[in-house]
């Protein structure tokens, strides 16, 4: 073979072995010899391409390397660290070549010796690392420390908004661009504690860029020792700016919400439907009266204990139809808290379901309405209060209508009569008759005074303390009388000391009524028996008037016992009156009266009085 | 025209009233017979007694509403109960002194009232009952 090429000196096994991929080429572009490495690196298989052209061996590799190999055989050499080429097929392909001109002593060109390289895969995961660190606006740095120098990637210098070329000329300048204070010092402090101890870092500190701008930094860092001694610190450093201020913004606005729900002392709570989890916020505890870091038990019992014992059945009934029927609303219910005080809370419940389960939560704020509830409890009674003296007046007014009218008839037909009666006898007896409307007139008119006194409220100045045991005995001995004419007798075991704070004529009033009541409605198969006692029950005397007469259907006049549903202008039937004036008076010096009656047993009279 | 109301019934606790109304039916011819009571019970007794002895009850009775021991009210109900025969050809009218509309509208709603009158009873209320 020798004879074939006889001046070429190339040992094959030599050039086979040499470890990188290397080829060798004649003036035609014909391989001549070539490394096991070329092979390999441009996928040719085993097979020997010695005496083959050489683009008819690697047919992908572009036209632009044809043009480069003939400027090459002019004699010239050429080298590239990394071409990128776009094929055909619209891949990328990227080269690394050192190509020379193989020279005979003479000068004469005998061929190329191409090394080329096939780095696409190496430069695309590089194109990924520098893409990722755009996109993650992330750099690498570090400081030798023996010579003192620093490198920065070209991240940090875009960063720190600083020319490209730059990099920190000293130790410290690598900290200055820091913000002076708490951020600097951060840094400063963790460096020195890496350097001492080895601990990397990793923290978040605002930074001025170049342009004085502050902006929000990730600066992560460690170090790197030889023989016990620190030769590099080495990190990365990342631009957060936008999402720490996002971060910032929405720690903010969460700080803002707590501060709010505190401040507005709405308390919220979630309950899960499955497995009965339950979480309260501090509000919550602090409305129900339940120390949040001290209570024993399961936090529903808690809950459940709080709740006054009288709305414990329905608040109980009304969640679990709620739980079943999953409808929103409204719960209202009071709490007794440790110290004995009655909260009015209002807790409205929403459900809602997770994402990508099924589980079910009712969520719920709590409200203390205690001001509202009571303001509302006080109104209810005013409106009532309102409407009994509206229907009270009402019933006046009819009666009024009603008596007058009815006097006031009998007025006018009497005198026509008597203009028309020619009669000395009839006359005499119409003028009778005139004479009795006129007192029955008369009589009314009495009544209606006594009412509209009785209902005069503006009594304060008037109320006096007042000796009960007295004012019966006076009393008694006014009607002496009657009390003979009925054979009536009297029990008394009231305590001379008991006093009351009364208007002393109310007093007399309402004495006189009960025993003239008592006497005229007296059982005609008994001996009239009244017994009257006295005791003190909270803040009140407690009067019992007690006698065995023919007693009151209480099961039909109930309701109207005290009111003015009976008309008074006929001595008959006074009693209507007498009760609803004395029950007037009682109110008006804030005691109150209640009755208890059996037909033809008796009735029982119980006043309370202010003391 | 006499004959139609032969026997009157006027229950009233008032006197005076009583003494007026019975005047002015005698005075304007409207009835021979005029019974007064003063209250709604003495007037149901009298009425069972009429029934037990099979005599003629009254045709037309005048009734006030507040009395003592039974009133008006109390009165009707127990009309509406009682054993009492051709109750159909008893007239009841109402007369007060109460212009109360629920009272008014109350009296109204009971079938065997014939009709309510605003006291005092006038001679043009006795035409009216006698035209109807």
């Amino acid at each position: 073979m020798d004879t074939f090429l006889p001046e070429i000196k190339i040992d094959n096994d030599f050039i086979h072995n040499i470890p990188i991929p290397v080829a060798i080429v004649d003036k035609n572009l014909i391989f001549i010899s070539h490394s096991h490495h070329w092979s390999v690196e441009h996928n040719l298989g085993k097979e020997s391409i010695t005496g083959a052209y050489f683009f008819d061996i690697i047919k992908s590799f572009p036209t632009e390397l044809k043009t480069i190999l003939e400027h090459c055989l002019l004699g010239n050499s050429s080298a590239n660290e990394g071409k990128k080429f776009d094929l055909k097929n619209g891949e990328n392909l990227w080269l690394k070549w050192k190509i020379n001109p193989w020279l005979k002593v003479d000068g004469r060109l005998e061929g190329l010796i191409i090394v080329l390289e096939n780095i696409t895969d190496k430069k695309e995961i590089n194109e990924l690392v520098k893409d990722a660190q755009e996109v993650s606006r992330t750099g690498g740095w570090e400081v030798n420390l023996l010579n003192k120098t620093s490198r920065w990637t070209k991240m940090v210098n875009i960063i720190h908004e600083m020319p490209l070329d730059y990099v920190p000329r000293t130790f410290d300048e690598n900290f200055a661009h820091f913000k002076e204070g708490e951020h600097r010092n951060k840094v400063l402090h963790a460096a020195k504690k890496a350097i001492n101890a080895g601990i990397p870092w990793d923290e978040e500190v605002l930074m001025l860029t170049g342009t004085r701008k502050e902006i929000w930094v990730r600066t992560k860092g460690r170090v790197e020792h030889n023989n016990g001694k620190c030769i590099r610190l080495y990190g990365t450093c990342q631009d957060i700016d936008q999402q720490k201020r996002a971060e910032l913004q929405y720690r903010d606005s969460v700080r803002l919400l707590t501060k709010a729900v505190t401040a507005s002392q709405v308390g919220t709570w979630e309950y899960n439907l499955e497995n009965g989890r339950t979480m309260w916020d501090d509000v919550n505890f602090d409305l129900h009266g339940i120390k949040k870091n001290n209570y024993e038990g399961s936090l529903y019992t808690n809950w459940k204990n709080s709740i006054h014992p009288d709305d414990v059945d329905r608040v109980k009934n009304e969640a679990s139809l709620r739980y079943k029927t999953n409808e929103k609303g409204i719960v209202e219910y009071r709490v007794v808290l440790p110290d004995g005080t009655i909260r009015f809370l209002k807790s409205t419940v929403t459900f809602i379901s997770e994402a990508n389960s099924s589980i079910q939560k009712a969520i719920g704020i709590s409200q203390d309405v205690t001001p509202e509830k009571l303001a509302e409890i006080k109104l209810k009674e005013f409106a009532k209060i309102t409407m009994e003296q509206n229907n009270s007046l009402t019933n006046f007014a009819h009666m009024v209508s009603h008596d007058l009218r009815a006097h006031s008839t009998n007025l006018s037909v009497l005198t026509a009569l008597l203009q028309d009666e020619k009669d000395e006898n009839e006359k005499k007896q119409i003028l009778e008759m005139l004479k009795k409307a006129t007192n029955s007139l008369n009589s009314t008119v009495c009544n209606l005074n006594d009412v509209v006194l009785s209902t005069d409220t503006n009594i304060t100045d008037k109320i006096v303390d007042v000796k009960l045991l007295e004012a019966i005995h006076n009393v008694q001995n006014n009607i002496s009388t009657l009390f003979k004419e009925k054979k009536g007798f009297c029990d008394i075991d009231v305590n001379e000391k008991h006093s009351v704070k009364v208007v002393p004529a109310y007093l007399d009033s309402i004495l006189l009524n009960l025993f003239t009541n008592s006497l005229k409605y007296c059982s005609s198969l008994r001996t009239p028996i009244i017994k009257i006692s006295s005791k003190y029950k909270d803040n009140f005397l407690e009067f019992s008037f007690c006698d065995n007469g023919r007693g009151i259907d209480l099961q039909k006049f109930g309701a109207n016992i005290f009111g003015m549903n009976k008309t008074f202008h006929r001595n008959k039937d006074a009693r209507g009156v007498g009760l609803y004036i004395i029950k007037n008076q009682i109110e008006a010096m804030g005691g109150t009266i209640n009755v208890s009656s059996e037909v033809d047993e008796g009735t029982t009279f119980i006043i309370r009085f202010k003391i | 025209m006499a004959k139609v109301f032969e026997k009157i019934y006027l229950i009233d606790d008032d006197p005076i009233y009583l003494f007026v109304v019975k005047k002015l039916i005698t005075e304007q011819k409207f009835s021979q017979v005029v019974t007064t009571f003063e209250n709604g019970k003495l007037a149901m007794d009298s009425l069972l007694e009429l029934e037990a002895l099979s005599e003629s009850k009254p045709n037309l009775i005048f009734l006030d509403l507040s009395m003592p021991v039974m009133n008006g009210w109390e009165f009707l109900d127990s009309f509406k109960t009682a054993p009492i025969q051709n109750k159909e050809k008893i007239k009841i009218m109402v007369m007060s002194s109460s212009i109360n509309p629920t009272e008014i509208d109350m009296i109204k709603s009971y079938s065997i009232v014939e009709d309510y009158i605003v006291k005092p009873l006038t001679p043009a209320d006795l035409q009216k009952l006698l035209a109807s």
